[in-house]
């Protein structure tokens, strides 16, 4: 059973993420249609899942997206805010969700309450997130949240035998309608 | 000898603290002249001070530094309890009672403000000043602090317990430290009278 909610939307919640949910983000992890995107090339043992995802640390928030508000609810991914720079306020903004948890607007949501914290509850200015190129999925999930490209960097990630650019995007505080 | 300065002001410079500072500190923060002014009561030995000082250079929630003039230690300015969530932080600054009277805490809290609101993106400092320390009070109005309330009883000492004014300021109403000219009373100094 995940644990509690920290933030809700209508059909996902986030929660911080507990022994209990290490079999799924552990899986998840070291799935090929998961990993692929991020991208993650090295295998992640169980005890190293539970170091990065469930130990947390001082410059990153991690959160479990759930369906549902239910203390039984389905695991769908998982997002986190990571590199967070408080003295110029950002952070940049990770997103998996599992595949049989996409192309239904929970990966959305999830992202967009998890914006929502950043600039509401946690005083930031700017988030920035990047993706493969060739990544149209999670491009059209940030350009969906709001954010703008803001440029590429070339060759940035070796991904199944090729090079592939890196395209970075921006959302400011000040442009976030929370909605 | 101090460390390396990190803000610069036209009198005073503040140096990161070494532990070549220890003794002036110590000295100061056990002075009957100097302690009353902050509320200090406890004896400070010297495992004590260097705690105290690496409690705030090492933490995310304060910062410590040694004040000096012409190279010599004149007084301690530090920034405590700094909640980057809320964007606030509390200010506290003394000066020994040789070196008063010369605009020293006024000029080291003027840089301690705008170190919290230009670099550290702060949008509120915070000050604490016991109720009879009309010299402290000065120093932060004359800064910029507008008194914001009053703790009663906040403070025990000399026989007796002690309000404490609280007093607060803004990045929004914050214009830059006073340059020469502006009024206000730069001779203010913190410290009991």
């Amino acid at each position: 059973m995940p644990g509690p909610v920290f933030l809700a939307g209508d059909r996902v919640t986030l929660r911080p993420p507990e022994e209990e949910d290490l079999e799924f983000l552990c899986r998840n992890h070291n799935d090929p249609a998961v990993r692929g995107s991020m991208p993650r090339v090295h295998p992640q043992r169980r005890e190293d899942t539970r170091t990065e995802y469930l130990e947390g640390s001082d410059d990153s928030v991690g959160l479990l997206a759930c369906r549902g508000h239910s203390p039984e609810a389905d695991r769908l991914g998982f997002c986190a805010l990571f590199r967070i720079n408080e003295d110029s306020g950002r952070a940049e903004v990770g997103v998996w969700f599992a595949p049989d948890a996409r192309g239904q607007g929970y990966a959305t949501e999830a992202v967009k309450l998890l914006v929502a914290h950043a600039f509401d509850e946690r005083r930031l200015h700017r988030l920035d997130a990047g993706a493969m190129v060739s990544n149209d999925r999670s491009r059209a999930l940030l350009e969906r949240v709001g954010f703008t490209e803001e440029g590429r960097r070339r060759d940035y990630y070796f991904v199944a035998g090729e090079y592939v650019d890196r395209v970075e995007y921006g959302l400011l505080a000040t442009e976030w309608n929370g909605d | 000898m101090p460390g390396p300065v990190f803000l610069r002001g036209d009198d005073v410079a503040l140096h990161t603290v070494s532990e070549d500072d220890y003794a002036f500190l110590q000295r100061n923060w056990n002075d009957p002249a100097v302690r009353p002014g902050f509320g200090g009561a406890t004896v400070m030995h010297g495992e004590a001070v260097a705690d105290h000082v690496e409690g705030l250079a090492e933490s995310d929630e304060g910062e410590i530094f040694l004040v000096c003039a012409d190279g010599d230690p004149v007084g301690e300015g530090f920034l405590f309890d700094l909640d980057s969530q809320r964007g606030r932080v509390e200010l506290g600054y003394w000066v020994a009672p040789d070196a008063q009277g010369q605009g020293y805490a006024t000029e080291t809290a003027e840089l301690l403000v705008e170190y919290a609101f230009t670099e550290r993106r702060l949008n509120k400092v915070v000050a604490r000043v016991l109720a009879f320390n009309d010299g402290s009070r000065r120093v932060l109005e004359t800064v910029g602090f507008e008194h914001a309330g009053r703790f009663r009883e906040d403070f025990y000492f000399d026989g007796e317990y002690h309000d404490a004014d609280l007093y607060d300021l803004l990045a929004a109403k914050w214009d830059g430290p006073r340059r020469p000219g502006d009024t206000g009373d730069a001779s203010a100094e913190g410290g009991a009278d």
